[in-house]
């Protein structure tokens, strides 16, 4: 058994430039099916990473999965705003252990500049419940005096290449060439550690400072004739009036359902409270269809690429004619002949697959900074997961039970040609 | 391009329709559930018309009958919810408000726009758990008792985090 | 004991009414050469499937060396043929994309009684390449950059390796020219006798059969043939 599959080898040697095509193309195919698993896997659990924590999000009243959408991934936009008595009077219930206002809208660079108060860097929790930490400087100071001061997340730093002390400006709105707040910079003062969150892409500063760069606007753009210089800006009640979202954190977890009520009920103003990590699998929910989609597209294309193999075997039997009946006159029993076949497809397939593992971490390598700085999926190389690697061993499986076919066939006509094949 | 923004447009939208708060929809209840520590707390939610087939005060002896039977099923909590057996759970609580049956009928019916009349179950049930540890899931004989349920939206609070599952017929066990 | 022995045999190609062997008896003794000679189309490749063990008749025996073939079973047969039977074909017999060498090793690693009939089955092929004239440098070469007379010398190597008890070959000249297939026969004849093996040489070109100890033609020994011509 040995010998013949020494010499299978050797046989598929020889037609090393056809079977490489193939080979080509089940590296792909695999490379593109594991792509498809590795980015939803990795994207759920980096999404799930970042809601750990918090109890409730809670934003005006609409969609529960474009709030939570917004808030925590700073995706999208926000129908309306919140006002700013309601976060009072919710940080002051009972049930509730703390509260973080945020206030979304402006940018950097295009990174997202959240407006909110030192407690998010005390309270915000991302992945096993851990806590934010600075690698460099100090929270916002959020007083009357550091009002212009900014905490910045590690992507925004190394991307830009600030470091505490740099003064930045802020642009209105999300575009990078939006209306820039110029006359108002602010310092950083402190740089987050990586989190694998939004955190990383996000600018911080105080809610004070969002009211103050925008005392002089008017409906996205500076009022004409008035320009209400830094240093005076100290002499205005900088409170806000508004708020994008609150981030809620419970005492007990008990209560999530009773406040989730109170707060959907809301008499002040309509509200909408969302559980972050029952939006979020509502979310996938909805993907489940586009991402069932492109699995099967990508597993369709796993399918042409062993079709391809099958038919490259089938093809090559007719020439190999010869050559197979001159082992059965040496004394290779059709069994062996068939042998030889399917050896031949299981190889091809699990170098295919193979391959195709290296072309994912290649493309992982490669493509790793731009998804999590554009989608913010963080996308580091790992080992398989029990899900991938029964995907590698289907792949494989199927790509044995492919090259039967051409086995079968080769068996029969190695019974029918006898020792001299009729051509 | 922002993925999010994205997802956020292109999702978010019909979503926001389809998980609005309070929304009442024949045939589909809802289940919030927290596992604090050893305690294991459901709110349920059924529209009336899924346990009994009508939405409105009983008309004879057939219809009361039906709104007692609920009232009885809904209570015994041990046999509609089973936490995993190895967690060893006891009922510790069962509350239950069936839609005109008894004097409080106020609760539980609201009107919508004034248009047309619905009328909610509600229910909740505190569980405590011997062995916490080893909870895994909590099966539900829901749809066994009411054919005309088809669909429960859930929302969880629990040790591993938070999350949502629609449980169906059949898939009836809430799992984390 | 005979090398060959064929008792009353009957062949029919499947769905075909008319047998196209029937072979009352041939019998071919240890170490004997004999010329068959048949027009092509005479059941020649029909009769060694037969004699290989690839094909069973529907009637009558084919003792190899004393063993009935259809008292094997199909696996038994294709060892048995690995063990005892050395073929040599028409051109293009050898695996194009294995060295000389390789290719005349084939049989050793197909058979364990071949291997160890040969000793050293490496130095027993370079013996028999040196006898047969193959230049040592083309011992490597692929089969395929050989020309027609390499391949040839290359094939009657793999089937004289480990000494098989019965050599056949099947037109195995018919790529060659005249002198050339005169020089192929004499050296596959002395081998033949050096080697002890009985040896059964088919073809079409009965010019061929000079040599042999005995000439068989086909057409008068098979009884179908001969019914079919009537």
């Amino acid at each position: 058994m040995k010998a013949v599959l020494l010499i299978a080898l050797k046989s598929a040697w020889a037609r090393r430039l056809t079977l490489g095509i193939t080979l080509a193309a089940i590296a792909l195919a695999s490379a593109l099916l594991l792509a498809v698993e590795r980015v939803r896997a990795d994207a759920r659990q980096g999404f799930a990473q970042s809601v750990s924590g918090v109890d409730l999000v809670v934003g005006a009243r609409g969609g529960g999965v474009q709030l939570m959408l917004y808030a925590v991934f700073h995706a999208g936009s926000a129908s309306h705003n919140m006002r700013y008595d309601s976060y009072r009077a919710l940080a002051a219930h009972p049930a509730v252990a703390w509260a973080v206002p945020l206030s979304l809208g402006d940018s950097h660079r295009g990174f997202p500049v959240l407006g909110t108060t030192a407690a998010y860097f005390e309270h915000f929790r991302y992945g096993d419940r851990r806590a934010l930490v600075f690698a460099a400087g100090r929270p916002f100071a959020g007083t009357v005096e550091g009002v212009f001061e900014a905490v910045i997340g590690s992507q925004v730093a190394a991307a830009l290449g600030y470091r505490i002390g740099d003064r930045i400006t802020l642009s209105h709105g999300m575009e990078e060439l939006g209306p820039e707040h110029a006359d108002k910079p602010f310092a950083i003062v402190g740089i987050l550690a990586p989190t694998g969150t939004p955190v990383d892409r996000t600018v911080h500063v105080s809610l004070e400072a969002i009211t103050a760069i925008h005392l002089d606007w008017a409906g996205g753009a500076p009022l004409p004739g008035l320009a209400i210089p830094a240093e005076q800006v100290r002499k205005f009640d900088l409170q806000p009036q508004e708020i994008t979202a609150l981030l809620i954190g419970l005492k007990r977890r008990t209560d999530v359902f009773r406040l989730q009520r109170h707060i959907n009920g809301w008499r002040e103003e309509p509200l909408t409270a969302v559980l972050p990590g029952v939006a979020l699998d509502e979310l996938w929910q909805a993907v489940a269809t586009v991402e069932r989609t492109l699995f099967a597209i990508s597993a369709a294309v796993v399918a042409v690429g062993l079709a391809g193999l099958v038919a490259t075997l089938l093809a090559g039997l007719d020439q190999r004619r010869r050559e197979l009946a001159i082992l059965r006159a040496l004394g290779a029993g059709p069994g062996a002949i068939f042998l030889m076949l399917a050896a031949e497809g299981l190889l091809v397939t699990t170098l295919g697959t193979l391959l195709g593992c290296a072309l994912l971490a290649a493309g992982l390598a490669a493509l790793a900074p731009l998804a999590q700085t554009q989608f913010g999926i963080p996308l580091a190389w790992r080992m398989f997961s029990a899900n991938e690697i029964a995907l590698l061993l289907s792949i494989i499986a199927t790509g044995l039970a492919a090259s039967l076919l051409p086995g079968w066939r080769a068996w029969r006509m190695s019974l029918a040609d006898g020792l001299i094949p009729r051509n | 391009m922002n993925f999010h923004r994205l997802l956020a447009l292109g999702l978010a939208f019909p979503l926001s329709v389809a998980f609005a708060a309070g929304k009442h929809v024949h045939g589909e209840g809802r289940l919030d559930a927290v596992i604090d520590k050893e305690t294991i707390t459901l709110n349920l939610e059924l529209p009336l018309d899924a346990a009994v087939g009508f939405e409105r005060p009983p008309r004879n002896d057939k219809e009361k009958a039906a709104l007692a039977a609920t009232d009885k099923t809904l209570k015994e909590a041990a046999a509609l919810f089973v936490p995993t057996p190895a967690a060893r759970c006891t009922v510790q609580s069962v509350q239950a408000q069936v839609p005109f049956t008894g004097g409080d009928d106020k609760h539980g019916e609201h009107g919508h726009e004034g248009e047309t009349h619905h009328a909610d179950i509600e229910a909740s049930y505190v569980f405590r758990c011997a062995e916490p540890a080893a909870l895994k899931g909590i099966e539900t004989a829901l749809f066994k008792h009411f054919k005309r349920l088809y669909r429960l939206e859930t929302q969880r609070s629990g040790p591993s985090g938070q999350g949502a599952q629609r449980l169906t017929p059949k898939v009836p066990v809430l799992t984390w | 004991m005979p090398a060959l022995s064929i008792t009353d045999l009957l062949y029919r190609w499947p769905r075909q009414p008319a047998p196209c062997l029937d072979i009352p008896h041939l019998e071919i003794a240890a170490g004997e050469r004999i010329f068959l000679h048949g027009p092509s189309g005479s059941g020649k490749s029909t009769l060694l499937n037969l004699v290989g063990g690839v094909a069973v008749p529907e009637r009558g025996r084919v003792e190899l060396l004393g063993s009935d073939l259809a008292g094997l079973s199909g696996r038994a047969r294709d060892r048995f043929r690995a063990d005892h039977i050395g073929f040599i074909f028409q051109q293009f017999n050898l695996l194009p994309w294995l060295s000389a060498l390789d290719n005349a090793l084939l049989p050793c690693t197909f058979s364990a009684r071949r291997q160890e009939r040969a000793g050293d089955p490496r130095r027993a092929a370079e013996r028999l390449f040196a006898h047969l004239d193959l230049a040592p440098e083309l011992w490597r070469k692929p089969a395929a950059e050989l020309s027609v007379g390499q391949q040839q010398r290359v094939a009657a190597v793999r089937a004289l390796i480990g000494k098989p008890e019965i050599l056949i070959a099947d037109e195995p000249t018919s790529a060659l020219d005249a002198p050339r297939q005169q020089a192929f026969i004499d050296l596959l004849l002395a081998e033949a006798v050096a080697a002890d093996a009985a040896l059964l040489f088919v073809s079409h070109d009965a010019r061929l059969a000079a040599h042999f100890d005995r000439t068989v033609a086909l057409a008068a020994l098979n009884r179908a043939a001969q019914a079919e011509a009537a």
